[in-house]
């Protein structure tokens, strides 16, 4: 029999995961350290949003997503030993996701490609890491045409 | 709030795996060289207050924003389709 953790979250009741499911995040997500044990939810079965549910703290939930599925050119360069603390020997053993603001309007809707998550894929203990002098900001548009059209509306 | 004195070359010592190397002082910036074990994060102050701040923006998120989100993804993969 495989234990199940349950937990209330504010969005969605009440949760059973399967322990074998939780993933753990060292050190937290940044700006919540008191929660560890996460869980990612489906929104919809075709949907490559998910929410990254805290086991912790109820209220906090964040949409994530393959950042592929968005930016295929979109790549991490990650320190050895930073992975060495997740025993991840090589990027196949990796799932990257990144954080999403979601807002009322697709064009206000941005992804931080500078704080991915990565996660080891079976351990699934992962860390929240933030990319010194990269190329990507924290707050890239996802629906890009969406913000030119505005432009080009008001202008 | 503990207050040290450094001469460029010295160092500071926090526990017994982290150390902090000034390494040069000019003008008013100052080059530190910092030696910590892997777990131990070490940032830019302002990186790491953005992406705390970015996820608690994040954390504002409520069902109906990702659906917004999907609605969107598949209108622009059916306007691809169409071309």
């Amino acid at each position: 029999m495989s234990d199940v953790i349950a937990a209330e979250s504010t969005r969605f009741g009440k949760l059973e995961i399967p322990a074998s499911k939780v993933i753990r995040l060292q050190g937290g997500l940044l700006g919540f350290p008191n929660s560890q044990r996460f869980a990612l939810l489906d929104h919809d079965k075709d949907s490559p949003f998910k929410w990254l549910q805290s086991l912790d703290e109820g209220e906090l939930a964040v949409p994530v997503c393959d950042p592929r599925v968005f930016f295929p050119e979109y790549h991490i360069r990650i320190k050895r030993d930073e992975l060495a603390t997740l025993r991840v020997k090589s990027a196949e053993e990796l799932v990257i996701l990144v954080v999403l603001n979601l807002r009322a309007d697709p064009a206000d809707m941005t992804a931080n490609l500078q704080g991915p998550i990565i996660i080891h894929a079976e351990r699934l203990i992962g860390r929240q890491v933030v990319l010194k002098d990269a190329p990507f900001s924290t707050r890239h548009p996802l629906f890009p045409g969406l913000k030119k059209q505005a432009h080009e509306g008001s202008g | 709030m503990l207050i040290l004195t450094r001469k460029s070359g010295e160092m500071i010592a926090i526990g017994d795996d982290v150390k902090v190397y000034i390494q040069e002082i000019r003008g008013n910036q100052v080059k530190i060289g910092i030696k910590a074990p892997p777990d131990v994060t070490v940032h830019r102050e302002e990186v790491y207050l953005r992406i705390q701040e970015e996820n608690r923006a994040a954390a504002l998120a409520m069902p109906d924003h990702m659906k917004a989100a999907f609605d969107q993804l598949r209108k622009q993969s059916a306007a691809q389709e169409k071309k």
